[in-house]
Formats: structure tokens, C-alpha cells, sequence
């Protein structure tokens, strides 16, 4: 398959999932376009991990379709688990491998294994060879397990939780230089984090999830063009809390107010007007304060 | 629960209910049952010697019309069953005891080691040492007193040592000095605890009797050991509470120079099948391998060691039996269990390799014939050291009927040694596929195959009280087995296309093994034919081998993989 002529790396396209009675995806459809860095986030359970199982080919769709690098994971696991890298929240490594006995046991099944950029990072990530896995910290796990996601120069990274365990140096200097490296080598990746100001600092595309379902899709530039901060000023403190259509979340009190909503301004202010309020100060809200505003009420 | 001793003790009652229960319905069977059994089966519990109750069993039905062999032979099994029965609960009874106060759990990192949390509760070490060997204490003791006072035990005398209190209780600080204080040790702590194992077995077996010192001084031996393992086990505990052992990283460049651990890892795979291949032998094969040697290993070892410092004199033929029959054993009892257990879900580790589910299950069966070919080979090795130890000839002569026909087996040992090593194996690889689905009530099937065996050895034995039921039975026994065989080779030929179809197999593959399955069936199909064509049972032999060779069971691994791997 070319990949050159592949509109997207994953194309995930009305899939559903459920453990039990309980719905984990629903209806979930995604497009990842090559060469991007694209964030999943959501709360706990929301069912990031399951969509990158299903991603990998360990879950397989109930309803709904998915499509890796051209293959079905399911279906064909080989061509797109030797192109894939992945870096699991478990820190699932074998316990009782040594560093250098797991790059020789991964290797094998990456005829683009580059050696030199396996030892490269060893080094940079400060792994011994001859320490085994199990006396390795949590945050050394995640090294090693980033450098074997890392070190066949996959077409596509899918990194779970990456930064779960990593200390700060690690997460900002080396994980966010290494994405940010593999997206200009015109690779992609797909990572799922719950760290807002990581995804605001190195991805291109972002979806959250909520309650099984994406919630908001785009590119980090849009979302953030269209998601607004205003601070409303009351001539006198209103009684209940002002209810404006097209608002995402509202808080304050007494006579100032602060609205974060989305979609068109000038009709978001149009509403507040009518309430008696005015727009006294705007600024163009961070990802955190999207993600709480819309998390508050789960808003489709 | 208003003390910390009350809320430890609930915790282990809550954690080991169901195991509890068990254990005290299983004394209550016996003791409410058993004399009522054994009554029934016309066998004496006060004899001297319970096992001298067999001949004596047997010799009053020698009147009796035409038993058939096969009659005789389920009829001794079921009386040996029944004798050994009670000795055999007491003895699960207390390990699972000891083992329940020795608290280790398994850790994914740390294998079995005491639960740090209990660390983190205010309580003293003194206090969380004492208290479990105290209550522990109390507990076997209790345990040891419900089964010999209140269970009518037959008098078994190789078992001797099993009526002894003080040997249990031993047992039970020794091991949680050896489990506590060797936590960061895995491999020292299993050889020391099988040393252990052996040590106290011969303290208080039968053997010591040829050791009028030892004997007469082992009441005050239990003692010093115990003593010993108590403040063993308290200093034990204390050291890893404080992280005494956490930097002491145990790896064989601490043993061998830096060169040599770089050499073993510098190499390259030919193919991701052979990394797999070394995947499976390094995870599972050769820990099978290392429970074989050290099992059979450290008993031949202490003799060795014995009889050339101490001078101890020539093993008698009967412990040379039965030092033999061990030997033999231990391979297919490790394998054997190894197949039973059920597998936990795959890792995502395991599950995101870029390899088929086909070459996946090769691996495992490949590392599982190695780990059966290199058991057979230390066994043997192991088995050539016995002529050393004692009288062989003699220790033949123990069993009438193998001395009689020894002449005519000894032309059959190379194919019963491979029909061992494939049996071994067998062990492993017809059960594979139950674990490989992921789901845990079709995982537990091998362990229920245990009990359904015994229920349908229970039957027949009930239904061969029938003087025409064996007439029956091999009238009808070449067309049930047949009619298996059928079974078994429409279901294969189901799963395979399966696999082909699905790509979880490839065509080159599924030849090889057939071509291996082939092989091993005129193997044994031929020196079975030429060996009892004479016998009226031989159809029913034929069918009986070929349905013994995995084939379809081998076929839905790859299917039982990919059902787990892609849920």
C-alpha cells in the first residue's frame, strides 16, 4: 500500500464498544492525517486507552471500522503492528530482561531498526544494558519503553499516557523534542495524555473524549480561535446565576463574571447584552480551561 | 476488630475463606466418613502397616472368579487411593497452612515477597513476626491435631514422619525465615527451601533409623532449627522492612566478568521467529528446566555429598526404588502442572509484536519440546548417578513383576523414553489452547480434567464390580475410540482451514507439523503393533496413541490466540 496516497494514517470511522452494559466508545469517528501530532484527551474512563487498543488490533470493533496506515489491525496485525511503535500505559515490559537483552529481542522484528539511534537514546535516557527491567524505576520503564517505540523509526507512534512516570526535564526537553522530531520527519503521532499544557505545547490536532464519545475535533489553532474568554461586568450583581445560550461554563459572582463559550462571538455578546451584562476584558482561553469548561457539562 | 491482632487475623480469614472452608470440610469428611469406607472396602486401619492391608486384601479375593488384570489393577489403585487419601489431605491440609502464614503474595516485579503495605501500618516487627508465627503455630497445630485425633489414619510406614507435630512446625518458621529473609534472593530462596524440604523429610522419615545418633537426638535437631528459624525469620523481616537487601541487585556479571554478559547479548536474531523462540524459553522453558534440576538435583546432590564426607553406607533397594521413581516423576509433574495452570491475559507487551498467531503458539511449543528434551537429559543424567548410591539390581528386585519381565522391556527403553520426553511435552501443548483464549473459566479446564478423570476412574472401577461390564467394555471401546478419532480429525481439519483462511498459520508451517505428527504416530504405532499384536486390546492401543498425539488442540491454539489477542 502507498502511503503517499493514503488520506490518513488512522481512519476510525463509527465505532462502538461495550464491557458489559457499560458503553466505553460511542460512535467514535477520527481522521489522522499523516505528518501530524495529534492529542487525545479526556478524563479517566473515557475511553482513550480502549480506542488505542482498538488502534492496535487488541479490541476488535463491535460496530464501526478502523483503519491503520491502509490495513484493518484486526484482520492483518503484522503490517501494521511492524509499523506502529507503541508505548503502553502499563509499563508492561518483561520484568525479568535485562536493557540490552530487550533491544536485542525487539530488534529482530524491525527490519528498520536503526542501532545507532537505540544507543543514542539509551544513553541520552541513561539506561544501563546490563539492568533488568524489574529493578528499573517507573519513570526508567517509560524510557525504555519509549526508546523501543522510538528506535525503529515508526510510521506512526502511539504513545499512551507517555509522560505518566517521567519527570519534568524528561517530559519537556526530551518527549516533547522527540514528537516534535518524528511529526518533521513527516511521521505521525498519536498520543493520549490528560496533561493539557503537554498537548498545547506540542500537538497539531487534538480530540477530547468524554463519556465514550468525541466530544470536539480539530486542529489545536482552530479550536482555539473559536473558544473565547470573556469577563461580563453586571450594572448591579444579577440574582441566579446568568443563564446565556452558547455558553460553555459560567463563574463568578456579585457583579463580574467570566463566560468561556464558543462557536460566534458577536452573538455570544449579543446574549450577554440582553442580560444586562458587558464585555469588560476577552482573551483566548487555554486548553485546560476548554477542557474543564466542557468536562463541566459533558457538552457534545 | 478492635485490635490490630483481630484485623490481621480477619484479613487472612477474608483472603483464605474459601481455601479454609475446604480444608475443614475435607477433615470433616474423613473424619465422619473414611472408617465407614474403609469398612466397606474391608480393609483394617489399625494394621500395623496399612499398605501389607493390599496383599492381604488381595489375597482373600484370590478365591474369587476370574479377576481380569484390568480389574486388579483399577481394584489396587482404588484401595491405594484410599489408604493414601487421609496422609495426603493432612499433608495439602498443612502446606496450605504454612503457606497461607508465610504471607508472601506474588508481585509482578518482586515474585513472591512479603506485602510491603503491612510495612506502612503502624504495627512493630516484632509484633507482625511474632504474631504470624504464634497464630501460624497455633493453626498447624491445630491442624495437625484435627487430622491425628480426630481422623482414624491408617498406619503407613514410610509416612511415619507425617505424625510427627514438632516436624510441622518447623517447617513452618523455617519457612518464613527462608521466605522473609531471603526476599531479594529468588533463586537462592526456592534451592535453600527444596534443601529445607529434603532436610526436614529425612529428619523425620523412615531412613533415619539406619542413623542411630541422628535418631535418637532428633527431638533436640527440631528444636535448635527451630529456635534458629525463629530469630531467623524476625531478623528476616526486619531487613526488609528497612530495604536492607534492595541494593543488592543479584546478576551474573556480578559472578562473571563484564565480557561474558556482553557477549550473551550481542548477538542478533536470524528472524523475529527465533527472538520469539528465545522469548518463550527465557519466560517460561527454562524455569521449567531449573525446577527439574533443583527437585532432582539437590536430593541426589545431599546423598552424593553425604555419602562421600559422612561414609553413609549403601542405600537400601527400597529407598533405590524409590529414589528412581522420583526422578522419573518430577519431569512429568512439573510439566504436567506447568500445562494445567491456567495462562493470565496476554500482555499488550506480548500482544503489539508484529507476529503472526501462528508463529506465536510455535514458539511456545518449540520452547516447550527444549525445556522437555534438556529435563529428560538432566533426569537421565541424574538417574546415571543412582548405581552410585545404591544396589540397582536389588532395587528392581523390589517389584516382582518388573525383575520378571525386565528382558523383554529393556529392547522397549529407547521408545518408552521417547514416548516420556513426547509425553512431557504433550502435557503442555494439548492444553495450550484453553489458556491462550484469555477466558479464565475455559483456562481452568485442564485443572478440572484432573477431577473428571478421577470421577470416570471412580465409574469404572464402580462398573467392573459387573463380571460382563469388561466384556462389554472391549467390545465397545475400538468403535468409541475410533469414533473419537473421527472427531478429533474433523475438527482439525476445521481448525487449520481456519487458520489459513484467517493468515493466523502459514500452509508451509502447517505441513511441518503435520510431518512431525506423522512421524511420532509410526513411532509409536509401530512398536506397539510388533510388540502386542497378540493381544485382543491392540486396536484399541492404535486408536488410543493416535488420539494421545495432539492435533486438533494444537489446531485451535492459533484461533485461541487471535480470539484473546484481538477481543
Amino acid at each position: 500500500m502507498n502511503d503517499a496516497i493514503l488520506p490518513s494514517v488512522i481512519e476510525i470511522s463509527g465505532l462502538s464498544r461495550k464491557f458489559g452494559d457499560k458503553l466505553v466508545l460511542n460512535q467514535v469517528s477520527l481522521q489522522v492525517p499523516r505528518g501530524r501530532v495529534f492529542g487525545l484527551v479526556g478524563a479517566n474512563g473515557a475511553g482513550k486507552t480502549t480506542l488505542i487498543k482498538h488502534i492496535l488490533g487488541l479490541l476488535k470493533a463491535e460496530s464501526g471500522s478502523v483503519r491503520v496506515l491502509g490495513f484493518d489491525p484486526v484482520a492483518d496485525p503484522v503490517a501494521v503492528l511492524s509499523r506502529t511503535g507503541f508505548l503502553s500505559e502499563n509499563r508492561d515490559l518483561p520484568p525479568w530482561m535485562r536493557v540490552d537483552e530487550l533491544l536485542r529481542y525487539t530488534r529482530s522484528f524491525y527490519p528498520r531498526w536503526d542501532s545507532g539511534y537505540a544507543e543514542e537514546l539509551r544513553r541520552q535516557f541513561g539506561l544501563e544494558g546490563t539492568t533488568k527491567i524489574k529493578h528499573l524505576s517507573r519513570g526508567e520503564n517509560a524510557k525504555a519503553g519509549l526508546l523501543l517505540a522510538l528506535a525503529f523509526r515508526p510510521d506512526l507512534l502511539l504513545l499512551d499516557e507517555p509522560s505518566s512516570g517521567l519527570d519534568p526535564l524528561v517530559r519537556r526537553d526530551i518527549l516533547e523534542a522527540i514528537i516534535r522530531t518524528v511529526a518533521d520527519e513527516g511521521r505521525t503521532v498519536f498520543f493520549s495524555t490528560h496533561l493539557m499544557d503537554e498537548v498545547e505545547r506540542v500537538a497539531d490536532d487534538i480530540a477530547m473524549m468524554f463519556d465514550g464519545r468525541v466530544a470536539l475535533e480539530g486542529s489545536l489553532e482552530e479550536i482555539k480561535r473559536d473558544h473565547h474568554r470573556l469577563v461580563l461586568r453586571f450594572d448591579a450583581p444579577p440574582a441566579a446565576v446568568p443563564k446565556v445560550p452558547g455558553v460553555l461554563s459560567i463563574a463568578g459572582s456579585g457583579r463580574e463574571w467570566t463566560v468561556i463559550c464558543n462557536g460566534s462571538r458577536p452573538e455570544a455578546v449579543a446574549a450577554m447584552a440582553r442580560l444586562g451584562g458587558r464585555v469588560v476584558a476577552e482573551e483566548t482561553p487555554s486548553l485546560d480551561e476548554i477542557f474543564v469548561a466542557r468536562a463541566g457539562g459533558k457538552i457534545a | 476488630m478492635n485490635s490490630p491482632a483481630a484485623a490481621l487475623a480477619w484479613e487472612m480469614w477474608r483472603r483464605h475463606q474459601k481455601r479454609l472452608l475446604a480444608l475443614g470440610f475435607l477433615l470433616a469428611a474423613f473424619a465422619l466418613f473414611y472408617p465407614a469406607v474403609c469398612a466397606r472396602l474391608g480393609l483394617n486401619l489399625d494394621a500395623p502397616n496399612a499398605l501389607d492391608e493390599l496383599a492381604t486384601t488381595f489375597s482373600h479375593r484370590a478365591g474369587l472368579p476370574r479377576p481380569s488384570q484390568l480389574y486388579q489393577i483399577m481394584s489396587v489403585l482404588g484401595i491405594l487411593f484410599v489408604l493414601l487419601g487421609p496422609v495426603t489431605c493432612m499433608a495439602i491440609s498443612l502446606f496450605c497452612v504454612i503457606w497461607i502464614f508465610t504471607l508472601v503474595q506474588l508481585d509482578p516485579k518482586r515474585g513472591f515477597s512479603f506485602p510491603a503495605r503491612l510495612f506502612t501500618l503502624p504495627l512493630s516487627t516484632r509484633f507482625l513476626a511474632a504474631w504470624l508465627m504464634g497464630v501460624g503455630t497455633a493453626t498447624v497445630v491445630a491442624v495437625y491435631l484435627g487430622w491425628t485425633r480426630l481422623v482414624h489414619l491408617p498406619h503407613i510406614n514410610v509416612f511415619d514422619g507425617f505424625s510427627n507435630g514438632l516436624v510441622w512446625v518447623t517447617l513452618l518458621v523455617v519457612s518464613q525465615a527462608v521466605l522473609w529473609g531471603l526476599d531479594a534472593f529468588p533463586v537462592a530462596r526456592a534451592l535453600i527451601m527444596t534443601a529445607v524440604g529434603w532436610g526436614l523429610a529425612f529428619l523425620a522419615g523412615p531412613g533415619l533409623e539406619n542413623h542411630p545418633l541422628l535418631e535418637r537426638n532428633q527431638p533436640m535437631v527440631l528444636w535448635v532449627l527451630l529456635s534458629v528459624g525463629c530469630g531467623a525469620a524476625y531478623t528476616g523481616l526486619g531487613k526488609i522492612r528497612q530495604g536492607a537487601w534492595q541494593g543488592w541487585i543479584w546478576n551474573w556479571q556480578s559472578v562473571f566478568p563484564a565480557g561474558v554478559a556482553s557477549h550473551r547479548t550481542s548477538g542478533v536474531f536470524r528472524s523475529p521467529a527465533r527472538a520469539q523462540f528465545w522469548f518463550e524459553w527465557r519466560r517460561q522453558g527454562r524455569k521449567l528446566l531449573f525446577c527439574v534440576c533443583a527437585l532432582g538435583g539437590l536430593p541426589v546432590l545431599s546423598l552424593v555429598i553425604f555419602k562421600v564426607i559422612a561414609r553413609l553406607g549403601p542405600l537400601s533397594p527400597h529407598t533405590t526404588f524409590g529414589l528412581g521413581l522420583y526422578l522419573l516423576a518430577v519431569p512429568l509433574f512439573i510439566h504436567f502442572f506447568q500445562g494445567v495452570a491456567p495462562e493470565r491475559d496476554l500482555p499488550p507487551f506480548q500482544a503489539t509484536r508484529p507476529l503472526s498467531d501462528g508463529e506465536i503458539v510455535r514458539a511456545r511449543l518449540e520452547a516447550a519440546a527444549l525445556s522437555t528434551a534438556l529435563s529428560w537429559a538432566a533426569t537421565l543424567l541424574l538417574l546415571a548417578v543412582v548405581p552410585f548410591l545404591g544396589d540397582v539390581p536389588s532395587a528392581i528386585d523390589q517389584v516382582p513383576w518388573l525383575s520378571r519381565n525386565l528382558s523383554s522391556i529393556q529392547p522397549m527403553l529407547p521408545v518408552i523414553l521417547v514416548a516420556l520426553i513426547f509425553l512431557t511435552w504433550r502435557f503442555i501443548a494439548a492444553d495450550l489452547w484453553f489458556g491462550l483464549c484469555g477466558q479464565k473459566q475455559v483456562a481452568a479446564v485442564p485443572g478440572v480434567k484432573i477431577y473428571a478423570l478421577l470421577a470416570l476412574y471412580a465409574l469404572l472401577s464402580y462398573l467392573m464390580t459387573d463380571a460382563g461390564f469388561e466384556r462389554t467394555l472391549f467390545q465397545i471401546l475400538p468403535f468409541a475410540l475410533a469414533g473419537l478419532l473421527v472427531c478429533k480429525l474433523i475438527l482439525a481439519r476445521w481448525a487449520f482451514r481456519v487458520s489459513l483462511q484467517r493468515q493466523l498459520l502459514t500452509r508451509a508451517a502447517l505441513l511441518q507439523y503435520l510431518c512431525f505428527w506423522s512421524i511420532f504416530a509410526v513411532a509409536f504405532v509401530v512398536p506397539a503393533v510388533l510388540r502386542f499384536h497378540r493381544e485382543r486390546w491392540i486396536t484399541s492401543l492404535v486408536l488410543g496413541i493416535l488420539l494421545l498425539l495432539p492435533l486438533a488442540r494444537i489446531a485451535f491454539s492459533p484461533i485461541a490466540l487471535s480470539l484473546s489477542r484481538h477481543r
